[in-house]
């Protein structure tokens, strides 16, 4: 999906891919992606990734991504948005009810887990926002990688992230804030993904944005890459 | 690397665990909470243990839409005879003895209701808990014709399965063997591999004793008598994704430890299960 947006001084173009795990269907997908979207003078956009070991991760994931571009103020403690994201998953869950086996009950009473990244841009400047192991990638215009972040290098992932709850304590929120300059990009990444793509870029640039998610896919469907749903959202500064 | 096939309904992983049935797990168990009369038996500790195990393997695999059968599961009990203390429905040994996750979802034995404590936010409340076989305490202890009885479904299994993670094997034992050199049989299933690695043999030995555990060893030395150092040489080394999830339970583990607790407290064969029935994180 690609599009043009002007954004008073904000233009950019934006590529999203998402596939779920080779031998899934598409409803299997427990990542999820979105945005671009103009609030004020912003572009919000934002990835999350539910855990696999709980059930209704794909479903928390897309709250917490869709929540995130309507609602999250950068400004703002991020507990009330949690809350609020948490009350819609809670209304979801009692929506539809029949009597659960007795595994489920247990499964709900786990609540689901997710990690999130989100970007809030604006001119000249963006922030980062994230918990959990999905990553943000900004690039040159060379589409040489200029920071990533929360997780640098592809040796940094393991497999018991952070993850945002429909329950419990608030995990560790981490925040960062950069400049960026006319053709630079930002790549929003779910970890399988996100790792591929800091190993791509250690000492090259990275593929084409409009065929990347593609060559994810290729190279997780050849035995390269672990097995897991694949996310990329760029967002290309046009100014 | 080995050990890191990835784990899926098209290639399942195998998860065998031996119970020790024998009289003597009539005994109170050593370091549990309760002591004196009220302490209960090894058998009636190891069978709740179990039982809460197969729940979280279960819970695992456990989606809105079903179970996906990430796992097979058998249990093999050893006391007056040795038999599988689950069954499935498949034709052949170990279709029928290596149950899928959602089989064994769908039939425990009962359904107990027990209170749950409060928690957090949570408060009290009653939870139903499933449950697949009882605590059961006769004889003698025939673990040799237990490991090859575990042998047997694992090679039907790897003819079955030959590029998945190899099977797990569990031996929970209080005693000694009493047919025999457990040994032998121990390198003979050992000695079966899929493309992904060889069989990994784990044992755990729970005890009537309050003195320490001694857990992951890495090492003959220091083993406290001729019985432990036989159970350590029937074990496998931890592979990497192991010794992770041995890390996080705060345990310092390196190449060499092996899959092997002697003198297990509740607490300790707890951690143990934990750590040795997770081949892989599914995330």
């Amino acid at each position: 999906m690609s599009g043009d947006s002007g954004v008073r001084s904000v233009r950019f173009r934006s590529d999203t891919f998402s596939v779920p795990r080779r031998g899934h269907t598409a409803a299997q997908n427990e990542d999820a992606a979105a945005g671009p979207r103009r609030r004020a003078s912003s572009i919000l956009a934002a990835v999350a990734d539910g855990a696999t070991e709980s059930a209704f991760a794909g479903r928390w994931a897309r709250i917490l991504a869709e929540e995130f571009i309507r609602n999250f103020r950068p400004d703002e403690p991020p507990e009330a948005w949690l809350g609020a994201c948490r009350s819609l998953f809670l209304k979801d869950a009692e929506a539809e009810h029949p009597p659960d086996p007795w595994y489920l009950e247990h499964k709900r009473r786990e609540g689901a887990f997710a990690a999130l990244a989100g970007v809030v841009i604006a001119p000249g400047v963006w922030s980062g926002h994230a918990v959990g192991d999905c990553c943000i990638i900004h690039t040159n215009a060379e589409r040489r990688i200029l920071h990533a972040w929360p997780l640098a290098s592809p040796e940094d992932f393991h497999h018991r992230p952070e993850l945002l709850g429909t329950e419990g304590p608030m995990p560790p929120w981490a925040f960062i804030q950069h400049g960026w300059s006319r053709g630079d990009a930002l790549l929003l990444a779910t970890d399988a993904a996100a790792a591929w793509l800091l190993a791509c870029g250690r000492d090259a640039a990275l593929p084409e944005f409009h065929q990347i998610g593609t060559s994810a896919q290729r190279t997780r469907d050849n035995g390269e890459m672990r097995n897991d749903d694949l996310t990329i959202l760029s967002v290309t500064d046009l100014r | 690397m080995p050990y890191s096939a990835e784990i899926s309904r098209e290639e399942p992983a195998a998860i065998v665990l031996l119970l020790d049935q024998s009289a003597s797990m009539k005994d109170p168990f050593g370091g549990a909470e309760q002591q004196g009369d009220a302490a209960p038996s090894k058998a009636r500790v190891l069978a709740d243990v179990v039982n809460r195990l197969l729940q979280n393997i279960i819970l695992r695999c456990a989606k809105e839409e079903g179970i996906r059968d990430y796992f097979s599961v058998g249990v093999i009990g050893y006391g007056d005879r040795v038999q599988a203390l689950i069954e499935g429905t498949g034709e052949g040994r170990h279709r029928k003895y290596l149950v899928p996750v959602s089989h064994l979802a769908e039939r425990p034995l009962r359904m107990e209701e027990r209170l749950k404590e409060a928690h957090g936010e949570q408060a009290a409340r009653r939870v139903k808990y499933p449950v697949w076989f009882d605590p059961h305490a006769k004889n003698g202890t025939p673990m040799c014709q237990a490991l090859d009885f575990a042998l047997d479904l694992v090679k039907e299994w790897i003819e079955a399965h030959p590029r998945a993670f190899p099977p797990i094997v569990i031996n929970i034992t209080d005693g000694e063997a009493t047919d025999g050199d457990p040994l032998r049989f121990a390198r003979d299933l050992r000695s079966y591999a899929t493309d992904d690695g060889a069989v990994l043999l784990f044992n755990a030995h729970i005890s009537g004793s309050t003195e320490p555990p001694v857990e992951l060893p890495d090492s003959i030395e220091g083993l406290p008598d001729e019985y432990a150092r036989q159970l350590f040489q029937m074990s496998s080394t931890l592979p990497f994704s192991m010794r992770a999830a041995a890390e996080r339970e705060g345990h310092a583990v390196n190449r060499e430890s092996r899959g092997f607790v002697f003198n297990a407290d509740p607490a300790a064969l707890i951690r143990f299960l934990e750590i040795g029935t997770r081949p892989a994180n599914l995330r």
